[in-house]
């Protein structure tokens, strides 16, 4: 176990975030989600320190709409720059605010530690709204692959907030205003399910119950934020299926959602910069919420 | 009154009203680029008015632009009436400028003419677009079929029930396959026998007391996929309360299980029966979706 006391550990994650945006991008910040420790934390390292890295857009586009990224990486590790980085940049471009989430995995930790990430990092942009330039009541969240699961899983668990809270983060709701799914893991209870980040995230003999409560086309409400999925026929790590699947249980809700499915591309290309067909799906991303008006600048 | 008897009072309007079609005024009844189907009178028929003789009107391209692909076209309109202009000659317009023969099919209708009139018109275009491949610059491996909300389910019936050709048929065109070489299903009718169904649509396609029908299951076309269905693309809206998405979902599932390649996009807003959606800053995206899923299927490429 590293010995390094929390102002080093804090200078290596700067550092090594800066290395990861390159010398052209601003310097991001990155903010501890619980600078004090997380829950359950076991170790003092990096890998139990989760975090938001936070590119603001620039003030003259800034729309007030903000969105927490949740990288794939089949809950082992974080693809954090063409799921990461990139997505924030992207984000940016139209006035977005990016929140990098960098959530627990495995092989340290497993359910419920990425969930409880990910409610923490909405719930600190929320709280923290004003700092940050950002509307409490338009703040989405975006996952890719099994971060796609981390964000389907924000979704559909989440709670208002507990008024009586000494930590002012833990007073305000964890609920996405909206959901962005890309090539996301849904079922973990179908033929359609992705292996390797089941057991990443649950271990190897979950009991029947929890795999259940975390099959998320299984606990969509009609309290489900609005959704945008995005997948494609071509990807064999994980089928499109789940995203059908939770398209179908959004319907069933009445949850007004989008979804594209394209026929061409695998699996894991971000915002896809090299496939001309496919790259179209950002701005599809980006006219689903300028419709839903969570790009409207607040007067 | 229940919903089904809502939509069919609205529906269902007499032969003698005089708001029931005679013919479209975006399909002439003849003239030049206007073909019978069937010259000699359709199947059937039950008359020589317009409404009995089904047409193919031809859209051709600029020969610089033409890539060969050829598409036959279906305007919806719940089979009791076609939307021959914004579900037709439109799309055949912006096909032409992807270089793709637009034809656009004003088939038989109720309260006329019932199952299987419209699937023998469609099958008869794609083989009359085959048979003169040749002399409308097409390439009889490259014919598709598209479709609109009820022009959506004859084109997924035909994508269902497609058959060879009979070689020693007396007519040459008899003599070719049906089967398109790709379909595209734009807010389609699909499913009959689920309660995602379109009753109008059904209803006039199968006439009487279509729930009993034995045609019920058979055209309930996410039932009839097979590894042998073209590759499909599919648009649909969120909140088409007409025609519900459902239907093309149903389809995308099957296609799924069969191996059929395809691509599914739903809008979360833009309605029914939305056309080319040329005014949408959104929705009018499904067409360059599409055209790119034409590209990628190597449909544009031109020939030489």
């Amino acid at each position: 176990m590293l010995s390094e006391g929390p102002w080093g550990v804090l200078l290596v994650a700067v550092v090594l975030a800066a290395l990861a945006t390159g010398a052209d991008a601003a310097e991001p910040k990155v903010e501890l989600l619980w600078p004090d420790g997380a829950p359950g934390a076991v170790g003092d390292t990096d890998a139990d320190k989760p975090s938001l890295t936070i590119w603001l857009p620039p003030a003259d586009k800034a729309t007030g709409a903000a969105i927490v990224i949740c990288p794939g990486g089949g809950y082992g590790h974080l693809a954090v720059g063409h799921e990461g980085k990139d997505v924030a940049a992207w984000l940016n471009s139209f006035g977005v605010a990016g929140f990098m989430l960098k959530y627990r995995h495995a092989p340290k930790y497993k359910h419920p530690s990425p969930l409880l990430d990910a409610q923490r990092a909405i719930r600190t942009v929320r709280a923290r709204a004003k700092e940050f330039g950002v509307d409490p009541a338009r703040i989405g969240i975006l996952g890719f692959s099994a971060g796609g699961h981390l964000t389907s899983t924000a979704g559909t668990h989440f709670d208002d907030g507990d008024p009586k809270a000494k930590d002012p983060i833990d007073q305000v709701s964890c609920r996405p205003d909206f959901m962005v799914l890309v090539y996301p893991v849904i079922s973990l209870t179908t033929k359609y399910t992705h292996g390797g980040s089941k057991n990443n995230l649950l271990g190897k003999d979950p009991s029947k119950e929890l795999v259940e409560s975390l099959s998320n086309e299984k606990q969509v409400t009609a309290k489900t934020p609005p959704t945008f999925l995005m997948a494609t026929s071509g990807d064999t790590g994980v089928p499109a299926e789940n995203s059908v699947l939770f398209y179908m249980a959004l319907r069933e809700h009445k949850v007004k959602a989008e979804m594209h499915i394209y026929q061409n591309g695998g699996h894991g290309f971000g915002l896809a910069p090299g496939d001309p067909v496919l790259s179209t799906w950002p701005a599809r991303c980006e006219a689903w919420m300028r419709v839903n008006g969570w790009l409207t600048a607040a007067k | 009154m229940g919903r089904l008897e809502d939509f069919l009072k609205s529906k269902m309007r007499g032969p003698t009203d005089p708001q029931a079609p005679e013919a479209s005024e975006a399909l002439p009844s003849a003239g030049p680029g206007v073909e019978f189907l069937w010259p000699q009178g359709a199947p059937g028929a039950l008359g020589t008015r317009d409404v009995d003789r089904p047409t193919l009107t031809l859209c051709l391209p600029p020969p610089e632009l033409a890539t060969g692909a050829g598409v036959v076209i279906c305007p919806g309109g719940d089979y009791w009436d076609i939307a021959g202009d914004y579900e037709g000659r439109d799309v055949a317009l912006w096909l032409n400028t992807l270089g793709v023969a637009g034809f656009v099919l004003k088939y038989r209708l109720a309260p006329s003419y019932h199952y299987p009139s419209q699937l023998q018109d469609a099958r008869r275009a794609v083989r009359l677009v085959r048979h003169r491949a040749a002399e409308w610059g097409v390439n009889p491996a490259r014919v598709g079929i598209l479709g609109f909300s009820g022009g959506g389910h004859l084109a997924s019936t035909i994508a269902t029930h497609f058959s060879d050709g009979v070689p020693d048929a007396e007519d040459p065109v008899d003599r070719l396959s049906c089967r398109p070489d790709f379909v595209a299903l734009v807010c389609p009718v699909i499913s009959f026998a689920s309660k995602y169904t379109h009753e109008p649509t059904r209803d006039n396609l199968l006439g009487g007391d279509s729930t009993k029908t034995k045609h019920l299951e058979r055209l309930s076309n996410e039932r009839q996929v097979t590894p042998a269905t073209p590759p499909t693309f599919l648009v649909h809206t969120g909140d088409d309360k007409e025609v519900l998405p459902e239907n093309s979902v149903l389809f995308y599932v099957s296609m799924r299980r069969m191996g059929v390649p395809g691509e599914l996009h739903i809008y979360e807003k833009g309605g029914h029966g939305f056309g080319l959606a040329t005014t949408d800053p959104a929705l009018s995206s499904w067409t360059l979706r599409c055209a790119d899923w034409m590209r990628r299927r190597g449909l544009l490429e031109k020939p030489g």
